[in-house]
């Protein structure tokens, strides 16, 4: 019986063993060196580096230009949270309604954009936003207002959620959908029969239906919106202002830019390093959040 | 609880060649209608259209006095249990048997008081904060079943609710399904296409074929006279044994006539009957084909030989304990007998086969049972 178990285990090993050796070598090993280099001073371009411990995190943590960039990082996430979150069910609510119209076409208006390349989402945002060219100044001056500069320190964060939300409710949604069409028909019509209005519908079946998918959704979008790095890189760079800096432009300027002629990899690598555990940080009191509720909505879950 | 009376109640799916055809019926206050038919047949749409899930494309309905055809189902006073419970997973039972009242602006204080009334009635009362998830399959249903009770609706609804259950437990919730009917006195609708639910629960049994209606009866009065070929071979296990042929006169007596088999008399109640309809034929003249239906239960099988009659043999034997099942081949024809458990056949044995006429059904080529047989029966 016990060698049997032994191998058992042996077998199960050496058929895990072809999956587990790649991970080994590109992900754990590299992950692995990063907190290493974060340990040490080096450019990335020349062999010497010396071992500095704990001095490049220090570094940071008096380096005020970070603290703005992860301030910024915050706000994007969660103001592009709540606004993409906000978009997509409001688009879910018409789509799971019984007699909305055209349910094919706004699918297709909301989803679409999200085929687009970052850089092609920048390119046509910085169009709108043009100080003097944008279509949006054109229409403030044809009604008579004055015009406004997007990308400026008052609304340039806006303007970034605004364009970040038009390219990226429609992955947003359609996890949604797929979270939806789940449910069982015969639950909208025991809520239509109980006496539920659609909006009824909505709230009290379609929402806590999907809670589970939601929360995947918002797990990806932190990890994505802490990571944001394209968007903002293409719409307000190549140099970009201070006031839109986030975690991820500023670790590519100091690590690899040319921008100040300064490759400061050790640091850019303790900035990678701060990065993963404020997303794992976020990632886990969400998961614990998430625990409380459920024991909470059932005592019995407490137990499994 | 109110009556319910359908009219000419209709409905085409396009591209589709069955929906529900011209149905009319009338449920009296507190009664028990049982919708019954196999897959495809209309039952569910039907159920549908009362509950105003689907429009009927003409026809209307009924709830008491009102005509509710045009209402959404909240305003239909009605309450269905699904086949899947239909029970939301986020909620706790209590709050799954309330939520029609909460949604109704029912207060908290009289909504409690509904669900804690409807849980000691069903057994429900330790599972009240539980979710649905953690309940048995019996208990969900009940849970359902709850939730319609809360809210005293005109008529309750029911999908198919047994169907998820074992054998042992349907058995219990036929029952028990049945004795809450008669203490609450409520309208029932309920479809099912298993015809031992239909025979016990029903006070009336619509059998539905193609989207049709083919009779609506009390369960025995169907399985006594169903009068129409499909209602006759739905009901009944094992199925009632048919018989093609025609029918001829012989003076004053009528026979039915197969052209392999000795001719089979038939009672001199049915001639008169349709001698009257040979003036309007063709429904089942004489010379007309025919067809003759009977019952397992109504055919004697015996071992010794009879000359001039029917003759068949054993193609096998089925003992259930309270009965015998025999199987019978009677020139290519396939018949089976229900007899007395210790008869003594054996497979292969050349047998005599003798029906009761009086208990035959007798069915035209455009499969109506025909209407003067049918009344020699009452």
């Amino acid at each position: 019986m016990n060698s049997r178990v032994r191998g058992g285990s042996w077998f199960a090993l050496a058929l895990l063993l072809p999956a587990a050796l790649p991970f080994v070598a590109v992900v754990l090993v590299p992950a692995l060196q990063s907190i290493y280099v974060s340990l040490e001073t080096w450019t990335g371009y020349t062999p010497d580096a010396s071992y500095v411990g704990l001095r490049n995190f220090v570094d940071l943590a008096h380096d005020e230009k970070f603290w703005r960039s992860y301030a910024t990082t915050v706000a994007y996430m969660v103001l592009g949270g709540v606004a993409h979150f906000f978009f997509a069910f409001c688009f879910l609510a018409a789509l799971t309604h019984p007699r909305f119209p055209a349910k094919t076409v706004l699918q297709s208006i909301v989803v679409v954009p999200s085929f687009v390349s970052v850089v092609g989402v920048a390119l046509i945002w910085q169009r709108l936003y043009h100080p003097s060219q944008g279509l949006l100044n054109r229409l403030l001056d044809s009604l008579g207002f004055a015009r406004v500069s997007w990308l400026s320190e008052d609304t340039g964060l806006v303007a970034l959620v605004a364009a970040s939300v038009w390219a990226g409710v429609g992955s947003q949604l359609l996890l949604l959908i797929a979270g939806a069409r789940t449910i069982p028909e015969s639950f909208y019509e025991a809520a239509r029969i109980e006496g539920a209005s659609e909006w009824q519908v909505f709230r009290y079946v379609t929402v806590p239906c999907i809670h589970d998918v939601t929360a995947v959704a918002l797990a990806l979008w932190i990890i994505g919106g802490m990571q944001v790095f394209g968007l903002v890189q293409a719409l307000a760079g190549p140099t970009v202002p201070e006031y839109l800096e986030t975690i991820s432009t500023y670790q590519y300027a100091i690590s690899f830019n040319a921008r100040d002629a300064v490759y400061l990899m050790g640091k850019g690598t303790a900035m990678a390093v701060v990065l993963v555990a404020s997303i794992l940080a976020l990632l886990s009191l969400g998961a614990v959040m998430r625990r409380r509720t459920a024991v909470d909505r059932d005592p019995s879950a407490a137990a499994r | 609880m109110s009556s319910l009376t359908l009219t000419n109640l209709s409905k085409e799916f396009p591209g589709r060649v069955t929906g529900v055809r011209d149905v009319d019926l009338h449920l009296a206050s507190g009664q028990f209608l049982v919708l019954l038919g196999p897959s495809g047949c209309g039952k569910s749409t039907t159920l549908r259209l009362i509950a105003g899930l689907e429009r009927p494309s003409r026809g209307t309905i009924r709830i008491g006095n009102r005509d509710v055809t045009a209402l959404p189902p909240k305003d239909r006073d009605i309450a269905m249990v699904f086949q899947n419970y239909a029970l939301y997973p986020h909620m706790t039972v209590f709050d799954n048997m309330s939520f029609g009242l909460k949604l109704r602006g029912v207060s908290k204080d009289k909504r409690a008081k509904s669900v804690h009334r409807a849980a000691e009635m069903l057994g429900l009362g330790g599972l009240l904060h539980r979710k649905p998830g953690a309940l048995s399959g019996g208990e969900q249903q009940r849970v359902a079943l709850g939730r319609a009770i809360v809210r005293e609706p005109a008529v309750f609804l029911f999908d198919e609710p047994l169907s998820n259950l074992d054998a042992k437990l349907r058995a219990q919730m036929r029952y028990d399904l049945r004795q809450l009917q008669q203490e609450l006195g409520a309208t029932m609708v309920y479809v099912t296409h298993d015809q031992i639910e239909a025979m016990t629960m029903g006070d009336q049994v619509a059998v539905m074929n193609h989207g049709q209606l083919e009779q609506i009866a009390p369960p025995m009065t169907l399985y006594d006279q169903p009068a129409t070929r499909f209602v006759a071979s739905f009901l009944g296990s094992p199925p009632m044994n048919f018989l093609e042929g025609t029918l001829e006169r012989d003076g004053a007596a009528l026979f039915f006539v197969h052209p392999r088999l000795p001719r089979i008399a038939l009672p001199e109640s049915c001639a008169g009957g349709l001698s009257t309809s040979e003036t309007s034929a063709p429904q089942g003249g004489p010379g007309e084909p025919i067809t003759l239906g009977v019952r397992p239960e109504h055919i004697r099988v015996e071992s010794r030989r009879a000359e001039a009659a029917l003759h068949g043999t054993v193609d096998l034997i089925e003992p259930i304990g309270s009965e015998t099942l025999v199987h019978l081949g009677i020139h290519g024809v396939r018949w089976i007998a229900r007899t007395d458990p210790h008869i003594a056949l054996t497979t292969g044995q050349d047998v005599t086969i003798s029906i009761d006429p009086a208990r035959v059904h007798l069915y035209a080529s455009n499969a109506s049972a025909l209407p003067s047989y049918s009344d020699t029966m009452n």
